[in-house]
């Protein structure tokens, strides 16, 4: 089940990403996606019954940390990129006045 | 000696911290020395090492003493000498070039040195989580260098190109986490010995991953499907980074690809490179006849000049991935010769449009002379370095005809499009004085000029060193200079040249000003990007 | 826009504890769930309340952008600098270079807790540039 709404939110976020007009949007949608990959690694490592993978006294079964050890580099590198794109999408409405892909294309044509 | 690898890979990180911490502290003190610093002394240790490497030895390293499966392996053989020493080298040459252009901003040093960072740290790494950990570095500083000027077409390239590669990205992380689920490893090594096992069990889950992991750097190395990012911000990015991205970038993008599909061993996807190549070759060179722009031309003839290597790739005998690699150098000298003679152009006429110049030869005699040994390496013409990979490549194209046709076709359209070039130092001149062009600048011309020359004159020399350094075992390089072939490409050049002519009658002025409005918007090319996906995972399926 | 009472105090009363809760999240990363980035994060959003409800020239008295800038890059010198350390100490780099310690213990894990507390800062102060440079303009 948890699989099945992994992909959709994988989908949904290739969706915003394609479909939406607005650049913001499109970041968002970025978000979305690699959301939806943090939570596939992350369901890979685990499994019902399974606790932290802090190693204490009487504790047996954990997880597998190496996925969520990738997740957290994978969600830096995902703040990285996010605050660049959203520095690129300030200096385009501050040239272009608009935040539509559609309308900047319209302007740039000639260009 | 084993230290060596990390070194080469924080050496670059070190300096690139530097040089924004002591312009930070002072503003007079020029911090671009540490830049230089840095990669002058990371090529001093790759030639450190440079026999221990022709001997046959490979290096690894465990980061942090951490040894495999677990910790972060670096490793290095031939193929990832010879790459970073071409990297290091044409970022030596581009640094030197930009520090006589303008008086750029520490930062711009900051992310080129980052830039060397990621790239050396794609080579060099032995982890496939990691290398995307790199490639992200490399990315992230490309896309800051193409958006520097800060105009509205280099920030929207540069958007573009972000969100491209970020999907891209984000199916290679995909890809990641589907081999981990099957195997369980993450270590290039322990994939290879993984991946016959996991072709057995669960062969449509592997398909998808090796696809997600070859698109996934695929959109950097630029063949067609994925290229529609590349003119744009190559072509409006700085010119020193323009060098760099064609000569560099793309490059290790390619390699990475080419070690995922070696070790997942992915042959008929390989197979389908022949073909992607050839089209990529033969439609790049199109749009480039098409294009008025100077930076523009040579950033379809890096697309197109990627399909020569991708189609040789994809035939897979020694030969052809001696050819490969061999085009992969050349490719890297020459066309950041030409970026860097291009932007010679820009800087000394401030004018970018090849339509609008002409009679630059009497001004700048070095720009020309630069120029015309680019445009003669990139069209195949003897003595030059083009002509030995290019004949390498066609002979290794010898049992697919239709492909070998493309390329040769690929061909002409070059000396086509470069005969466009090279009008603009020919004819009468305006009378205004130009600019002066300080030593910095033309020292790397020079210097890229004498390694194109002299990889043409002796080609064995090139050629034998690199298939030592990648293929297994020893075959015999078939000769280049013999009277057919330079009687092929002369006939070539002759061709490429009327075919220019041709361009130059209304009609055709017509048919390629159609072309050059065929542009795919941002979310075509977003939506290519997943077609091409489905393309190859019903490819990899059905073969 | 008049600035509501209620957020400008529950904010100046709570950014203390926030900026706490960071320091705890990465003096005891090395034992827990937490570490260097979550910390510097959770610092970063401290700062980041203050300056949403106090407005851009409180928070530029107390954490001036030139000292966030220096100390990210610092930060990122010593980090490297450690790494090296290894290196020169004839281990590999970024292997550890002090004891170990009891499992467990606050001072333990050997230089992990030294490299969660770079990082810490790092991240805090980076990420709070990088939202400074957004709002602002």
């Amino acid at each position: 089940m948890s699989f099945y709404l992994i992909v959709a939110i994988f989908m949904v976020g290739i969706w915003g990403l394609i479909a939406k007009d607005n650049l913001i949007k499109k970041i968002i949608g970025l978000n979305i996606l690699n959301s939806g990959i943090v939570l596939f690694f992350v369901y890979i490592g685990s499994f019902q019954g399974t606790t932290a993978p802090i190693m204490e006294k009487g504790i047996k079964d954990v997880v597998d940390p190496i996925p969520q050890a990738l997740m957290l580099t994978a969600i830096v590198i995902g703040i990285c990129l996010t605050a660049l794109a959203l520095a690129l999408v300030l200096k385009l409405y501050q040239k272009y006045k608009t935040l539509s892909i559609s309308q900047i294309e319209k302007m740039s044509k000639d260009e | 000696m084993n230290n060596i690898l990390i070194l080469l890979i924080v050496l670059p990180l070190l300096s690139s911290f530097l040089v924004l911490l002591v312009s930070f502290i002072s503003r007079s003190f020029p911090g671009k020395i540490f830049s230089l610093g840095g990669i002058a002394l990371s090529l001093g240790l790759l030639f450190l090492i440079a026999p221990a490497i022709f001997s046959g030895g490979t290096f690894s390293y465990s980061v942090g003493g951490w040894k495999g499966p677990l910790g972060i392996t670096l490793y290095m053989d031939g193929l990832a000498w010879l790459t970073s020493l071409i990297g290091t080298i044409i970022a030596l040459l581009a640094l030197i070039y930009s520090s006589g252009e303008k008086d750029y901003h520490p930062r711009f040093y900051f992310f080129f040195l980052l830039l060397l960072v990621g790239m050396q740290g794609v080579i060099l790494t032995d982890d496939i989580f990691n290398m995307f950990v790199f490639f992200e570095i490399l990315s992230i500083s490309t896309y800051a260098l193409v958006a520097y000027f800060q105009t509205g077409r280099a920030i929207r390239a540069s958007f573009d190109y972000l969100l491209l590669s970020s999907l891209g990205a984000a199916f290679f992380l995909l890809g990641i986490g589907l081999i981990y689920q099957a195997g369980g490893v993450l270590s290039l090594e322990g994939i290879r010995e993984v991946t016959i096992h996991l072709q057995k069990n669960s062969p449509s889950m592997f398909n998808l991953a090796v696809v997600c992991l070859v698109i996934g750097i695929g959109i950097k190395a630029a063949f067609i499907p994925l290229h529609t990012w590349l003119p744009n911000a190559h072509a409006y990015a700085p010119t020193p980074v323009s060098a760099l991205l064609s000569a560099v970038m793309i490059k290790v993008s390619f390699l990475a690809t080419w070690r995922i599909i070696d070790i997942f061993q992915a042959f008929s996807l390989q197979y389908l490179f022949i073909w992607l190549g050839a089209f990529t070759a033969f439609l790049a060179v199109i749009w480039a006849l098409a294009q008025t722009d100077i930076k523009k031309i040579l950033a379809y003839h890096s697309i197109s000049q990627m399909g020569f290597i991708v189609a040789s790739f994809g035939v897979a005998s020694s030969l052809s991935l001696t050819a490969s690699f061999f085009h992969i150098i050349n490719h890297s000298l020459f066309k950041s010769l030409l970026f860097l003679s291009a932007g010679l152009v820009i800087y000394t006429t401030g004018i970018r449009d090849v339509s609008k110049l002409s009679g630059l030869g009497r001004k700048m005699p070095l720009g020309f002379f630069a120029c015309l040994v680019g445009s003669l390496s990139i069209s195949g013409i003897p003595p030059f370095n083009g002509f030995a990979s290019k004949n390498l490549i066609s002979l290794s194209l010898k049992n697919y005809p239709v492909a070998a046709f493309l390329i040769l076709l690929a061909s002409v359209g070059t000396v086509a499009s470069f005969s466009k070039i090279m009008r603009i130092f020919v004819g009468s001149s305006a009378g205004d004085r130009i600019k002066k062009v300080p030593l910095s600048m033309t020292l790397p011309l020079l210097i890229l000029c004498a390694f194109c020359l002299a990889l043409g004159i002796f080609p064995s020399w090139g050629a034998g060193g690199i298939s030592r350094l990648i293929v297994p075992g020893s075959f015999s390089l078939p000769g280049v200079y013999t009277f057919w072939q330079v009687a092929a490409s002369i006939l070539i050049l002759a061709v490429g040249i009327v075919f220019y002519l041709l361009t130059l009658t209304s009609y055709g002025k017509r048919v390629f000003g159609y072309i050059r409005q065929m542009r795919l918007g941002l979310n075509n090319s977003l939506l290519l990007l997943i077609i091409s996906l489905i393309f190859f995972v019903i490819f990899i399926q059905l073969f | 826009m008049e600035r509501s009472q209620i957020v400008t105090m529950v904010s100046r009363k709570l950014v203390p504890f926030i900026l706490l809760f960071g320091l705890y999240l990465i003096s005891y990363g090395h034992l827990s769930p937490g570490g260097g980035f979550q910390g510097g994060v959770v610092l970063a959003s401290g700062i980041l309340l203050l300056f949403l409800s106090h407005g851009f020239t409180l928070v530029q008295r107390s954490f001036p952008e030139r000292h966030l800038n220096l100390t990210e890059l610092v930060m990122v010198l010593l980090f490297l600098l450690l790494g090296l350390a290894g290196l020169l100490l004839g281990k590999s780099f970024l292997s550890n270079i002090l004891l170990l310690g009891e499992a467990g213990e606050i001072p333990s894990a050997g230089f992990i807790l030294l490299l969660n507390m770079i990082i810490g800062l790092k991240v805090g102060a980076g990420i709070t540039l990088i939202c400074f440079y957004l709002f602002r303009s």
